[in-house]
Order: C-alpha cells, then structure tokens, then sequence
C-alpha cells in the first residue's frame, strides 16, 4: 500500500543565538511523515526536539534561525510562506500545536468559552455567537471533559492541569487540523492523568485520522501513542523505527543505554545502567559522531567523520559507524 | 527506629478580607503516621496535592505542623527550639528537586559545599575547604568546576554539589525531594547511582518523596503511598509492586507508562475516572470514592480504618475489612 | 562574576554605543568631582573666596571659557567645582537612602508577621507624600548646608528602596536555597545577609544609578528655592539660580551650570539602562540579535 506523505523535513538546520554564543540545536534532520501515521520525537533535553516541533509551525522564538533545509507539507513549502499565509492557510486549519505547559498558552483574563469563539470564528468563520457556542460545546465534549457547560465560563487559573491540557486540546483541533503536533503534552501531570490524556490523544487519532507528531523525553509514553519512534541526540537523527522494533531491537548505543538507565526492578536486584559524561556542547562544532565522547563502542573513526544513515531493517534506520556494511 | 512520625497533621488556613478572617483549611497533611528505620530507605509516592512534600517540610522544620508529633531517635522535636533544634538540622539533610535553584546563584561551588562544615564543625577555614574538595570529588565533581559558579553547571552536576552540600555534616536523615524529576534519563540514572553508593558508604536513612513510581521502586526499601493527605497503603517495596492492594495505589502503579513494546497490549490499565478533589474540602467517608472502581456505601459514609494484611503491610481500605 | 560573565559583558557593552557613552560621562563626572579642586583654573574663584569688579559679567571668551558672574569669578572654574558638590550630593543620599531601604526592607521582608506590617506601614506614609514635598518641609526644618540638604533628600527617598527590597526579598525568600541555607541551621542575620540581600539587589542597582542623577536634579532644586546649598558653596542649583536674575544681562551664568546637570542625568539614565541590559538575559539576548 502506498501512503501519501503528509510531511517532510529536509535536512534541517537550526541555530539559536544567545550572548554566550550560536548553538546549534538540530544538525540535518530528515523526517517522512505519512497520512494517520504518529511519529515520536524522543531524546533529552538539547536534542533539538522541540526546536522542531515549533519549526514546523514556523513559531520557533527570535533568536533562531534556520540555517538550511526545508519543511514541506502536502506540498506546501512552510518556509516560504508569509507570516499572514502561514496563520490564515496552515496554523490551526492544517497544522496545529499542543505544548507542555497550557496554561501560558492562554491568556488569563479570557473564559475558556471566549478562547474557543475567537478560535472558531476566525479559523471557521462562524460569526454566529449560539452556532459558535454549540461548536465549541462540541469541542469540549470530544476532549472529554465533564460538565462542558461550567467549563466554558471558567478562567484558565480555575482549571486544573489535566483540564487545560484536554481545553487546549479541544482548540487545537477546532478548525480540523490533519497533523497535530504534541510536545510533550503530559510532562507536566501526574501520572494517572498523564494516563487519561493519552487515552484520550490515541482515540482522537483514530477517530480524526490525524497524522501526530508527539514529541517526548519518556520512552514509555512514546511506546504507548506511537507506531514510529524516532530517537534524536544533540541535534541529530541516531535512530528511526517501528515502535516494536526500536524498543525490542535497539541497534544505536545510544538507545540501547537510554532504554537501559531507566529503572524497572529494585537495586537489590540489579545496579543500574547509565551513561557517563554529558551532552557535548552545543555552541562548538562537532566533527565525528556527538555520542562519540560517551559511547563505549568509540574507535577513531566515530570521532572524526559523521557517521552516515544506514538501514538495518524494514524502514529502520541508524546512524552508527558500528553498522558500516563488512 | 531513627524517626517515627505520629499522627502528624498540616492544615493551611485559608485567610480571607483585610482582617485575615479564616474561612477554612486546606488539609494538605490529614493524620499521618509511619516511621523510617536506621539504614533505610523509605519512600513516600503520590500525586501533586497528595501532601507528601508537606510531610517533608515538616520533617525539616520549615513548616510547624497543626497537630502530631515528629520523633527522631526517641526524641520530641516537634517544637524543638535553640540548640535542640540546631543538633537536629544538623543530622537531617535534604536535596530539593530543582537543582540550580537550590543553589545560591551567587556562591561559587565550594563555598557553598563549605558552608554548612565551617557553620558546624570544629575546624579552620583550610581545612573545612579541604573537606568540602573531598565531598565534591566524591560526588564526581572534577577540580575545575568547584570554583565556579551554580549557573555554569548542568543539572545533574548541580544536583551533585546539592548531594555534597547534604552530606557534609555526614547527616543520619537525608530527606530526598523528587531528587532527579528535573533531570534526564540519563543523568537520573547517574544520580540514583550516587546516592546509592553514597547510601552505603555512609550507612544513613533517606526519606525519598516521589512521584515517579520507577524510581521509588529501584532505590526504596518500604514505600508508603498517599492521596490527598492520606497515608493509603504501605509496605516492603517489591510486595507493593508485585501486590498493591489499595485501589488507588494500583491504579497509580498501572498507569506508569513503560518502554515495553508488549506491555501495552498485554495488561489492561486501569485509569481513575476526574481529577483528585480539592484538600479544602475533601469527599467524606474515604478520600478516593468518588473516582474509586469498587467504592461501596460504606466507603462514602465512613472512613476505613488502616488494616494490616500482613507483616510489614497495611491498607486502608474498607475492602480489605472482613475475612 | 567570574571572568567569562566579565569579558561576555564587555563585549554586551560594546554591541551598544549609548552604553559606552553612558559609562563615559559617569566615569569622567565621578573624575571630575574628585580632581576638579586641584585643577580648576581660578581656585579661588571656584570656592567664592574673591571679589573683582573689573570683571564683572564678562561673556565667555578665551579666558574665561563660560564667562564670568556678578561678582567678576570665573563661571568655568566654579561649575567644574560643582562636579565635586553633586557627587558628594548624589553619593551621599542614595547611599543613605539604600542603607536605611535596605534594612527596613529586608527586615520587613524576611520576618513578615506584625514586625513587616509595622515597619510596611510607616514607609507608605512616607510614600504617600510626593518625595520633592517632602525633602521641601524636611530641608525647610532642618536649615541651609550641605549635609542638611543630603540628609532632607535621604529622608524622602529611603522608603522607595524599602519597598523595592521588601518585594524582592518576598520573592526570593520562597526559593529552595532559602530553604536549604535554614536546613543547614544557618542563622537567620547569616541568611538575610549572605542569602537573600545579594539575590535581591539587581533592581536596586539598577534604580540607585537611575537616582543619582534625581538627586542632583533634586538638591539643585532645593538650591534653586534658596534652601538647599547655602552661597558661596558652587552647587549647580544654586549656580542656576544666582543667574535666573540676571538672564537677561547675562544668559551664560544659568546656561552653562544647566546643562552640566542635563550630561550627568543623561549620564547616569543611560549607566541604569546598561545595568539592566546586562542584568536582564532576556534583553541580553536580543542584545545580540541586533549585533549580528
């Protein structure tokens, strides 16, 4: 079966500028995204991860810029777009974005009800305050939220956490979205509300035949929504996989380590992995593989040239000098 | 035993008018009552507004508790004052969960690794640095970072000075604030590690309060679950894990996303219903019924008392008291 | 401050002309006040010591750069004297009135409960009067001179640092060190002061250099009524004043003291707005936007 590509990422390169010097968050990272399929980000904190999340809905702050590359979705090059084209045809209609911490998403001094109608009526056009209202009703109802009613004459602050992420879920997808992107929608809540927000993110998937991007540090959370992963490390691609085969099969050190530093049974039992060092700095370039300084596995090669993407199994992908072809 | 709490209680008036009429009382800490033995590691797990660091603050002396009492080595320290109080701080330590800002931002590393040894110890300024090098070589701090200043480290090297800082006064207690919730997999790990060597070169207790069950269940050796000021359920680590008893504890434990491919189709998950309620006015009877899959009449009216199903494990759950 | 946040600030500075400008005109204004007794031209005619009625009233010339007054002294020599009286002045009642703020505010700020409600209430008071009022009735009672004049602007200015302080400590006083400076046992004057001043003086720097300059504006003012620097003293107020009189004679005697002031309070405004630049990383990022 052939499926259309709904997004793809070119080689992008992004660089933010701070007084202490150009950092270079994502170095080359190549993404395909196909229709109704959901692709973890995952990596730690400096894997650029978000960065190009917020890339993709041309939100990145001031001090970035994009260096190389290209984003393009459903034919549409998102980086040539006008700022005024980019909020009228794609943010909210075509590509939308949940972020980690909703409530400095909204502005306090609005109900939720008042952020939704200016949501629809200017994404949908429904200038009719009761069929506006209705809609947004509607909206909540989807989320799953109780008493939607209440809700939308409620303030942000009054609002727990986990409601506020189900309110700005609700007006992420109001204008009917096809590619939603999640980052790190659940960091925040509590564990038992992390589990309800990813029930309820995975049903709206199907039920909307959404395409997601779900952006994450927590390798379990990204076993639980998605059918691809993708592990990033210091602004590059280590590896790019089924879901299974990443977590059963892992082929980067990288990865190997991260699944293994996170802890499952008692100390008695076993000493916990981990990996030694730090995250190389970002500010310097960096001419071999950025695992290099922290990989057991380094030879000489790792730490001189960048090591290629090789393809191991069905569309998994690793970048390792480890699987040079014999 | 090295410190016994007892039916400690921690309610914040809610003040209200340019009089600071009180109105009510948010019940963050409602009757609590556990201990943690000499060489131990006891953790306490819930959710946000379960009150488990109020039960920390109060162990540390910064807030004053409503009602109870806090014993440490046999001793009242409740209100404990002057030099008393003194001799205590200085055999509690804590770790916060947020490494730079428990830093002073303007104290360069080793003076802040020194502070507390030239506040207490009987020794010269060289020599007290001379221990705070040692403290920040054994958290695995190299010699060049020591004179540089909390905003120029990472996390996990921050929280390593926070670790060093703790450990100076060479404490029986040290009371773990979501030690690693700010850090990376990867540092984490690295972080867990220290504090377990550290746990058994110096053979002291850590009261660790978590939120993340997989952390609690690597390091504990007793855990005690709670929701919304409530101590529900308590046991030896691997019997809770293997056996929680308590609804809401295994509700919590089912809910932990893992990295495991299959597990997520295999064991069903169970998902509480809503959102724990407000500690201003919690539901009666027992705290979880309104979301609890198994809540009786009896459970709304009344609440359950704290049972022991065996050695060493208690529930308090109004299933578990008949038979 | 160690030396990679000295030179990351210098290279700051240099991205912004109006910094350095700043910096310039406070540094050779703060040079000024401490040479300009030992290098003043007419000395004599600087401190008001003589008397010439042969040259009385001369425009400027070649010889006396910004003329002469009434009484035949050299106007150049007595506003470069000047420099020296409004830095005295300015050190003086910002550097009482950050004593005096500082403590009420940290007090009040730290130990809350009746002591902040209290000490709180008593600098609203002060608040509610307009500071200029208050330095009027305050250097009215306490008479001509130049430390009555430091210590009336003091007065009126010290509960604007108190409340500073005081909303800076209560923010800082939550944060984790805080509580971790009281788990070591440290004392509580140890944790005001070693703690939570230093963490808590960004906004004051920044507000004390915009002041310097509002204090010699303001104490030439209580010059400029006739009771703030008593003659022959050569304060620029009072230099302004002798030649409101006569402006029509002689334009020069108010014009030169005038816009002394006006370089020195540009001076330091400019000084405050390098001090938040440099303390704000927020700005200092878009700092470096604008140098790439």
């Amino acid at each position: 079966m052939v499926r259309d590509i709904i997004l793809s990422i070119n080689d992008l390169h992004i660089d933010y500028y701070t007084p202490d010097g150009v950092i270079r968050a994502v170095r080359g990272v190549s993404i395909e995204l196909c229709k109704g399929e959901s692709l973890c980000i995952v990596g730690e904190s400096g894997s650029g991860k978000s960065t190009i999340g917020l890339a993709t809905i041309r939100a990145l702050p001031q001090n970035a810029v994009i260096t190389r590359g290209a984003i393009l979705y459903n034919d549409i090059d998102i980086l040539k777009l006008s700022e005024e084209e980019m909020s009228k045809r794609v943010r909210g209609k075509e590509i939308s974005i949940v972020f980690q911490d909703p409530a400095a998403m909204f502005n306090p001094l609005f109900t939720v009800g008042e952020i939704l109608l200016d949501v629809i009526a200017t994404h949908l056009g429904i200038r009719d305050r009761r069929k506006a209202y209705e809609y947004g009703i509607n909206m909540l109802k989807l989320v799953e939220l109780p008493d939607p009613e209440r809700v939308v004459n409620s303030y942000p602050h009054e609002l727990s956490g986990g409601m506020l992420q189900r309110v700005a879920i609700a007006v992420a997808l109001s204008a009917n979205p096809k590619l939603l992107i999640a980052d790190e929608p659940t960091t925040m809540l509590d564990v038992t509300i992390q589990a309800q927000i990813l029930d309820l993110l995975k049903r709206l998937r199907n039920e909307l035949s959404l395409s997601m991007i779900f952006i994450t540090h927590n390798l379990g959370v990204a076993a639980e929504v998605c059918n691809r992963i993708m592990v990033l490390y210091a602004g590059t691609l280590f590896e790019e996989g089924y879901t299974e085969d990443i977590l059963t099969n892992p082929i980067h050190p990288y990865t190997r380590r991260l699944l293994e530093c996170i802890p499952r049974a008692g100390r008695r039992v076993s000493r916990l992995k981990f990996i030694p060092g730090t995250l190389p700095d970002l500010r310097t370039p960096i001419p071999g593989c950025p695992f290099a300084p922290r990989c057991e596995y380094t030879t000489d090669i790792c730490r001189k040239t960048p090591p290629p993407i090789y393809e191991v199994g069905y569309k998994h992908k690793v970048s390792c000098h480890l699987y040079q072809k014999r | 035993m090295l410190l016994n709490i007892l039916n400690l209680k921690m309610y914040f008036p809610i003040k209200k008018g340019i009089f600071g009429r009180v109105v009510g009382y948010v019940k963050a800490v409602d009757d609590i009552t556990f201990s943690v033995n000499l060489n131990e590691v006891y953790s306490l797990v819930g959710e946000s507004g379960s009150g488990k660091s109020t039960v920390a603050r109060c162990i540390l002396k910064l807030y004053e508790p409503t009602s109870g009492r806090i014993l440490f080595e046999g001793r009242d320290v409740t209100y404990a004052r002057g030099r008393e109080l003194l001799e205590y701080r200085m055999k509690i330590q804590a770790v916060f969960q947020n490494p730079y800002l428990s830093l002073n931002p303007r104290m360069r590393i080793i003076d802040i690794v020194a502070e507390p040894i030239l506040e207490h110890m009987d020794v010269d300024k060289a020599d007290a640095y001379r221990i705070a090098l040692e403290l920040l070589e054994k958290v695995g701090l190299s010699d060049e970072l020591t004179r540089r200043y909390p905003s120029s480290l990472s996390g996990g090297q921050a929280q390593r000075v926070a670790i060093a800082r703790a450990i100076a006064l060479k404490p029986k207690l040290v009371v773990l604030d979501e030690p690693t919730s700010a850090l990376d997999v990867s540092l984490q790990a690295q972080i867990l590690n220290l504090l377990e060597d550290l746990y058994n070169e110096y053979r002291m207790s850590y009261l660790l309060i978590s939120h993340d069950l997989s952390v609690v269940r690597y390091i504990s050796d007793r855990v005690g679950v709670m929701y919304l000021g409530k101590l529900v359920e308590e046991s030896y680590t691997e019997n809770l894990f293997e056996n929680p008893l308590h609804p809401y504890t295994q509700a919590l434990i089912s809910a932990v996303p893992e990295p495991d491919a299959t597990r997520s189709k295999l064991s069903k998950r169970i998902v509480l219903p809503g959102e724990p309620p407000s500690a201003i006015s919690p539901p009666s009877g027992c705290r979880l019924n309104p979301r609890c899959p198994h809540a009786m009449d009896i459970c709304r009216r009344e609440e359950p008392p704290i049972i022991e199903i065996e050695k060493g494990h208690t529930v308090s759950c109004w299933l578990y008291t008949k038979a | 401050m160690d030396l990679e946040e000295i030179t990351s600030i210098l290279r700051l500075i240099k991205l912004n002309p109006l910094s350095i400008v700043g910096i310039a005109i406070v540094a050779t204004f703060i040079t000024l006040g401490i040479i300009s007794p030992y290098i003043v031209p007419y000395p004599a005619d600087a401190w008001g010591y003589s008397y010439n009625l042969e040259t009385r009233l001369l425009p400027p010339s070649s010889k006396y750069l910004f003329g002469t007054d009434e009484m035949g002294r050299d106007l150049f020599s007595r506003v470069l004297l000047g420099t020296r009286f409004s830095l005295i002045i300015a050190i003086g009642v910002v550097g009482i009135a950050l004593a005096i703020g500082i403590v009420v505010g940290l007090i009040a700020g730290y130990m809350g409960g009746s002591i902040a409600m209290i000490l709180m209430r008593i600098t609203d008071m002060f608040l509610a009067f307009p500071p200029l009022l208050l330095a009027i009735a305050f250097a009215a009672t306490l008479g001509r001179g130049l430390v009555n004049v430091i210590i009336a602007l003091a007065l009126s200015w010290w509960p604007w640092y108190a409340r500073l302080i005081y909303i800076q400590v209560n923010s800082v006083k939550n944060l984790p060190f805080i509580d971790a400076a009281r788990v070591i046992g440290l004392s509580t004057t140890k944790i005001m002061f070693r703690h939570i001043l230093p963490n808590s003086l960004t906004p004051i720097i920044i507000q004390a250099a915009l002041d310097m300059g509002s204090a010699i504006l303001e104490a030439a003012g209580l010059s400029f009524l006739g009771i703030g620097v008593p003659p022959p003293i050569p304060e620029w107020g009072l230099l302004i004043s002798q030649g409101w009189a006569l402006i029509n004679r002689a334009w020069w005697l108010s014009l030169f003291p005038g816009i002394a002031i006006v370089i020195t309070v540009i001076g330091f405004n400019l000084l405050a707005d390098t001090f938040q630049e440099i303390m704000d990383p927020r700005l200092r990022s878009t700092m470096v936007m604008r140098g790439i």
